[in-house]
């Protein structure tokens, strides 16, 4: 083995394997091997010889490679360092170069920053004052719509006081106006109802009732004389209702037809209501129908001698009332002939009464009551009057739902 | 007798003076005639000739005030007849004229005739009259 080792060139473990070898040798053969020990010990110490020198040279060898590659090395090295040295210097050219372009690059990015800081500053305070201009725009705008809206809102406040004013004036006015009207309606109610009392029908009937006294006529003058007085309670009760019922006016007129009656005979009339009409409910302003008849007997008939011939006629059409008043009279033309010597003074004011409470009740209601006055005419001869009253239905319920 | 004429267009009104005559005064009175309108009224007047004559003051086609202002002489006593009229009361009563209200009163009626004939008895007999106010 050893010697294996040994002709490898392995000295170290061949001397170790020999040493090993020795001692196996030693143990197994102690006796037999002793003079061999010293053949083998000479050859060892020649072969330790050798293998010393050989080591040596070996080591000489190592040590000349090792200082050649020391050598090598150090110029390795040197070479290395001028390497490094140069690359060292490129580097730090490079790297001042760098610096001084990064520098530059900085310097210039810093130029570049500081142009476009200031470009920014300025383009800023630009902004900023064109901002701080239009923030001063803005406020005056603001400004000048704080004033506007003061402005509109004193105007306003203004306009509102004066609206209200004029409203507070208009509504005093129209108080005032409604109570003018209500005065001057209670007024002409009044003044119609003295009108219909007309004073020379009051003292005509009287005069009537005392000839029939005077002619001893006991009973008829009883008659009238109730008559005369129903007609003066109705008056009375009437007297604070402007509005009443068609009933009690039919009922008036027919009292009243009845004492013209005794003063000009031959005085025939008719009332036909259509059957469907409820004269009960109805409400008409009072006196509506009254200076009609007074009228048609005192101008119509009371001027002819003899077929003295008055009608009442109403009836419905649609929403209104329709009321017609006809006399076979002398007719309107002649009546004014004979009015107009008649009474100069004298005014028959209760058609110029009833129309203006015909224009106050429009007025309150928004009704128009509408009254039309035909001539008559047979075979061209007047022939009498016609009076055509249109009274709105509603007006009556208008007037009875106020009531209640 | 007191000749009298009734113009007024209301027949009762006539009626009535000329019943109320008749039983008051009929001592004294004679109703002569009587008209129904101013116009037949003048003529009745022209032709009668009448000392009295009761007169409305209101008749279609001519007014009493209209008929006493058309003749010529006045030799007759009026006195005026009305329903109701207070301006022309208040002219009676200023210029002392006789005038009645109808319904006429029977009272003032005979009054107003008294008055009428002792007026006429002084025309026609001064010392009688004067006699009379002794």
């Amino acid at each position: 083995m050893a010697e294996a080792y040994s002709g490898i060139g392995n000295y170290k473990d061949a001397l170790y394997s020999t040493k090993q070898y020795l001692i196996l040798k030693d143990s197994v053969l102690n006796n037999e091997t002793l003079k061999k020990v010293s053949e083998l010990k000479v050859q060892y110490e020649m072969k330790k010889l050798q293998l010393e020198e050989r080591a040596k040279q070996q080591l000489a060898l190592a040590e000349e490679k090792a200082l050649r590659e020391n050598l090598l090395n150090g110029q390795k090295l040197q070479q290395e360092r001028i390497l490094v040295e140069a690359k060292l210097q490129q580097e730090r050219t490079m790297a001042e170069e760098k610096t001084v372009h990064q520098l530059a690059i900085a310097d210039q990015k810093f130029q570049q920053e500081k142009r476009t800081a200031e470009e920014r500053a300025k383009y800023d305070k630009t902004i900023a004052l064109e901002k701080a201009e239009q923030e001063k725009l803005k406020l005056e705008k603001q400004r000048m719509n704080t004033i506007w809206l003061v402005g509109i809102l004193g105007i306003s406040a203004i306009a509102a006081l004066l609206f209200l004013l004029f409203r507070q004036r208009t509504q005093k006015r129209r108080a005032v106006e409604k109570a003018q009207a209500l005065h001057r309606m209670t007024e002409l109610e009044l003044q119609s109802l003295r009108a219909q009392l007309n004073p020379h029908f009051m003292f005509n009937s009287l005069n009537s009732i005392q000839e029939l006294i005077l002619l001893e006529e006991n009973e008829k003058s009883n008659t009238y004389l109730s008559a005369f007085a129903d007609l003066l309670r109705m008056l009375l009760d009437n007297a604070n209702q402007p509005f009443i019922s068609l009933k009690k006016e039919l009922q008036f007129l027919e009292l009243y037809i009845s004492l013209e009656n005794l003063r000009i005979p031959n005085l025939e009339y008719t009332i036909n209501i259509e059957s469907c009409l409820n004269i009960e409910h109805l409400r008409i302003p009072n006196m509506m129908l009254q200076p009609y008849v007074e009228n048609a007997i005192w101008h119509g008939l009371s001027n002819k001698q003899s077929n003295r011939n008055l009608q009442i006629n109403i009836g419905q059409r649609g929403g209104n009332i329709c009321i017609e008043i006809v006399d076979n009279g002398i007719g309107r033309k002649k009546a004014a002939e004979i009015k107009r010597v008649y009474r100069k003074q004298h005014k028959s004011k209760g058609m110029e009464l009833l129309s203006d409470r015909f224009t106050l009740i429009s007025r309150e209601y928004g009704a128009d009551i509408q009254t039309t006055i035909t001539d008559l005419y047979k075979e061209e001869n007047p022939a009498g009057t016609k009076v055509d009253i249109i009274y709105p239905s509603w007006v009556s319920e208008k007037i009875l739902t106020s009531l209640s | 007798m007191i000749k009298t004429v009734i113009i007024d267009d209301e027949p009762s009104a006539v009626n009535v003076l000329s019943l109320l005559l008749k039983k008051k005064c009929s001592d004294d009175v004679e109703v002569v005639t009587t008209a129904n309108s101013a116009s037949g009224g003048k003529s009745l007047i022209e032709n009668h000739q009448p000392d009295l004559v009761f007169l409305d003051i209101e008749m279609p086609g001519m007014s009493g005030i209209d008929l006493i202002r058309s003749c010529r002489d006045i030799d007759f006593h009026l006195v005026f007849i009305t329903a109701h009229d207070a301006y022309a009361v208040e002219a009676f009563e200023l210029s002392a004229m006789d005038y009645l209200l109808k319904p006429v009163s029977a009272d003032k009626l005979v009054r107003v005739i008294l008055k009428i004939k002792n007026e006429i008895e002084r025309k026609q007999n001064p010392l009688k009259a004067q006699l009379q106010q002794f």
